[in-house]
């Protein structure tokens, strides 16, 4: 399983920090990148989440 | 091609006043042409949005974005395309990043409360047009490192608020404020601060420091872009807030959920309607045949109701998820000051809530809409 956020994709609207702060940051030009990956069940099932909330789909979860 | 399209005009103050049915006609036909304004075609759908503001190639905001003009200049960096863009918004990024915005939220606050103590000296007043309209404008000042004094917030507000109602006073205040900014432009050379005016003037693009009027329209957008649609939302949802007081206890008690009321008044409300663009070539979209040249606008309120995207999008939800309006646009041209006007409107809101919690509408006072949304009347206890 592996959090990423596809710096291509990102335009920094930071629906992930807001809502996940402790799996993602805001580097200082306001692009989102990963702080640690999700350990706990409750972390994936957040990380899934995000997937889901992100307006530009470019935070991934691959499951394997 | 709909009827819908065909009449449609997204400034006609029935439409205004009433836009949920025009909303679903229009999202039903999808994409369609306009004969208002020389041809115009909508985008109405959250999927059409979407597809229309990723396609930079495309669709160009270099000619303008909106209908009809607000003034023959570009507004920068919005009407401009990559490579430019990219470096344009690579100077600002940084300052509008949540970390920089975070470390001028304690001045947003104190800006906030001393407008509230002013405010409540002169009883009966209006959060609307004493708080909420004047705190944006006093905040971006701060941030180019300018004076904010009331005839400079009349310029603003003429310039703004008033370019489809007195097209020529708007005219006028644009050129005062451009004057303004042309005047303060040596001293900044001479004595470079940490202002975002300093920034532009000293910044190298494509290798050299811009000219003086490039400069200017930097000045001048970056003044007026936040402002009318920022004051809109906090407006909008001290409203809701006023009416439905479940909301507003709700908030009181838990600070932590202002944040995601915030995010679902930007969606509900959609301060920006429309946003064009101009085809760079002959093209297939949505089905439609466009031509090079043609205009086309994106109607972000009209998508933030679409219920391919949204669940119940006519209902006011602040536990939505997920949430992904399109208020503040999408890709690579999304309003670069959002984390900005998220912080203004969350601290807009917390202050009013600490000083006044449970304030209600003022007895009998019915609710008005000016240009800038509902005036939000409040009697002092
Ligand atoms: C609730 C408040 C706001 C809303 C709803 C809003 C909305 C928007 C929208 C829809 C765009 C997209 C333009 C497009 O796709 O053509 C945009 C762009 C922009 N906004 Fe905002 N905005 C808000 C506040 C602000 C603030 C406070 C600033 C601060 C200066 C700002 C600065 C900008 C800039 C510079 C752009 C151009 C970005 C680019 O083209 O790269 N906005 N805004
Ligand atoms: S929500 Fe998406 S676009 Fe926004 S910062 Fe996170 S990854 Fe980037």
């Amino acid at each position: 399983m592996k959090l990423k956020v596809d710096k291509k994709l990102c335009q920094g609207h930071n629906r992930c920090v807001v809502l996940a702060g402790d799996l993602f940051d805001a580097d200082d030009d306001g692009y989102a990148f990963i702080v640690r990956q999700p350990e706990t069940e409750e972390e994936i099932q957040l990380a899934r989440r995000i997937v889901r909330a992100c307006p530009e789909r470019a935070v991934i979860l691959s499951e394997d | 091609m709909s009827e819908v399209h065909e009449d449609f005009d997204h400034n006609a103050s029935e439409f205004r006043a009433d836009p949920l049915p025009y909303y679903k006609q229009l999202r039903e036909a999808g994409t369609g042409q306009s004969k208002n304004y020389n041809g115009l075609w909508y985008v109405p759908t959250y999927a059409e949005v979407t597809a229309m503001a990723h396609n930079t190639d495309g669709f160009s905001p270099a000619q303008g974005t909106m209908f009809p003009p607000m003034n023959d200049r570009p507004m920068l960096p919005m009407e401009s395309d990559p490579p430019l863009h990219t470096e344009y918004r690579h100077m600002l990024m940084r300052e509008f990043a949540p970390k920089a915005v975070a470390e001028w939220a304690p001045t947003i606050r104190e800006t906030a409360r001393s407008l509230l103590e002013d405010m409540f000296k002169e009883p009966p007043f209006d959060l609307g047009l004493d708080y909420a309209k004047l705190l944006p404008t006093a905040v971006i000042c701060k941030m180019l490192g300018i004076t904010f004094d009331p005839v400079f917030q009349q310029w603003v507000e003429d310039s703004v608020y008033r370019r489809i109602s007195h097209p020529k006073e708007a005219r006028e205040a644009t050129d005062s404020v451009y004057s303004m900014f042309r005047e303060l432009l040596p001293d900044r050379r001479a004595n470079p601060g940490n202002d975002l005016v300093s920034l532009v003037l000293t910044s190298e693009i494509e290798g050299e420091v811009m000219d003086e009027e490039r400069v200017l329209d930097f000045c001048f957008f970056l003044l007026v872009a936040g402002l009318d649609n920022t004051n809109f939302t906090i407006r909008a949802l001290l409203h809701q807030m006023a009416i439905d007081q479940d909301l507003q206890k709700r908030l009181i008690e838990n600070p932590d959920d202002i944040p995601a009321a915030v995010e679902e008044s930007l969606r509900f409300f959609s301060p920006v309607i429309a946003l064009g663009r101009h085809a760079t070539q002959d093209v297939e979209f949505a089905g439609c045949p466009m031509r090079k040249g043609d205009a086309a606008v994106m109607l972000f309120g009209c998508a933030n109701r679409d219920p391919q995207e949204f669940e119940n999008p006519d209902e006011f939800d602040i536990d939505r998820f997920p949430n992904r309006h399109v208020a503040f646009g999408v890709g690579p041209h999304r309003c670069l000051g959002s984390n900005l006007a998220r912080v203004e409107i969350a601290i807009a809101i917390e202050e009013v809530l600490k000083i006044f919690p449970g304030f209600k509408l003022a007895e009998g006072a019915e609710t008005r809409y000016d240009d800038l949304g509902p005036l939000i009347v409040v009697a002092a206890e």
